[in-house]
């Protein structure tokens, strides 16, 4: 096994994401620079990036599980982190502190 | 076979998360001036189109001069990722690296034939003084540890503990190296924005591109570098914690403080120099 790859596709994951992300928040907000509400789309995309990357972390010693968890978590955390100047941040400071839950959670009650 | 493949494999890890810690630089420079920023990913997004926009050679450039310089600064980086993430080989030969990397940025402004250039080039040759806080780092390195080598670097501070808490003040300069290498770094006088963008001014297209990805290798190699050397044998995660904190540290550092002028600049790096070195000698040895 050629060290570092697992980190290039993770890395390559978390930018094809952003990459769809910025190209998606152009299409859908026409405002440059807005301080609205939540979006309910990239809310639940922040929530399930941010939770598959600290579960991935959990799982950190079993490769297989961690390995796509945080590949699909990084796409995820890309495509809200890196949408267009003044969105994507609420919601995900929102999936930061959902992810950082279930971390407590399975490290505390299940002591995975 | 593998060593080709890890070499691949790292160079590639380094111009992306390099890319994206510059984005990253660029976003807390604007958030500070309250300004919304590019998204992260804009740098890496600019470095790319670079590669396939049109490329245009000035008639004053000395050819083929111009272009191989840009191709001799990618070589020099990653020659810098080979010694360090790849191979954890000589201190002395990622101090090579950055002063050949010093006479690309001063033979990449004079070929160009550019005012701009041949200022930046001049410049270039006064901001030398950025490799003493790298080398008395090294020297101090090597005083207190008895190697030169990374990986003996690494294996000293699994036994005695992290460098940082033994000679912080080293860590001081070769901090001072990594804010001279962030964009709008107050000592970055080669990129002074009276000469426009300096050395790069006169380079357009996949030349530009080069340069950007070089820069990326760059600031990637001196981040990896300065948490290796201090904080030791750490997990990939703290890597990457550190990497982030240090790329926000000198956005806000470089944010808040105007550029020096050359004189300026070369006094303030030459005197943390002087003062940490001596420090840090008085640390060790009485």
């Amino acid at each position: 096994m050629i060290e570092y790859l697992d980190y290039l596709i993770y890395l390559l994951t978390f930018i094809v994401g952003s990459i769809v992300g910025l190209l998606w928040s152009y299409k859908n907000h026409s405002q440059p620079y807005t301080s609205g509400g939540l979006d309910s789309i990239a809310l639940i995309f922040a929530f399930v990036g941010w939770v598959f990357v600290f579960l991935g972390a959990a799982f950190w010693s079993n490769f297989g599980i961690s390995f796509i968890l945080l590949a699909i978590g990084f796409f995820f955390v890309g495509f809200v982190f890196n949408e267009r100047p003044g969105y994507g941040r609420k919601e995900t400071v929102i999936g930061i502190v959902a992810g950082i839950i279930c971390y407590g959670i399975l490290k505390c009650v299940f002591m995975v | 076979m593998y060593l080709m493949a890890d070499i691949l494999i790292n160079v590639i890890i380094a111009f992306l998360a390099g890319s994206l810690l510059l984005g990253l630089h660029r976003k807390i420079m604007a958030r500070v001036q309250l300004r919304p920023g590019p998204p992260v990913i804009q740098y890496l997004l600019h470095s790319l189109k670079f590669f396939f926009k049109e490329s245009s050679f000035p008639k004053t450039a000395s050819m083929p001069f111009y272009v191989s310089i840009i191709f001799i600064l990618a070589v020099v980086w990653i020659v810098g990722v080979i010694v360090g993430p790849v191979t954890e080989n000589s201190l002395l030969i990622i101090f090579a690296v950055y002063a050949i990397y010093k006479i690309v940025e001063h033979n990449a402004g004079s070929s160009s034939g550019s005012p701009y250039g041949k200022m930046s080039c001049v410049r270039a040759v006064l901001s030398a003084a950025t490799e003493l806080p790298l080398f008395a780092a090294i020297a101090l390195i090597y005083f207190k540890t008895g190697t030169l080598n990374i990986s003996g670097i690494l294996m000293y501070q699994s036994i005695h503990g992290p460098l940082i808490s033994s000679i912080p003040l080293a860590a001081v300069m070769l901090f001072t190296l990594l804010l001279t290498k962030s964009p709008y770094s107050p000592f970055a006088i080669t990129k002074g924005k009276d000469l426009v963008t300096g050395f790069e001014t006169e380079h357009f297209g996949f030349l530009r591109g080069f340069l950007m990805m070089s820069e990326s290798i760059a600031w990637y190699v001196m981040l990896w570098l300065f948490l290796v050397l201090f904080f030791g044998p750490i997990s990939i995660i703290w890597l990457v914690i550190g990497m982030v904190l240090i790329s926000v540290i000198t956005g806000f550092i470089n944010a808040t403080t105007p550029m020096l002028n050359p004189n300026h600049s070369v006094m303030t790096q030459i005197t943390i120099c002087f003062v940490c070195f001596v420090g840090t000698i008085v640390m060790i040895f009485i």
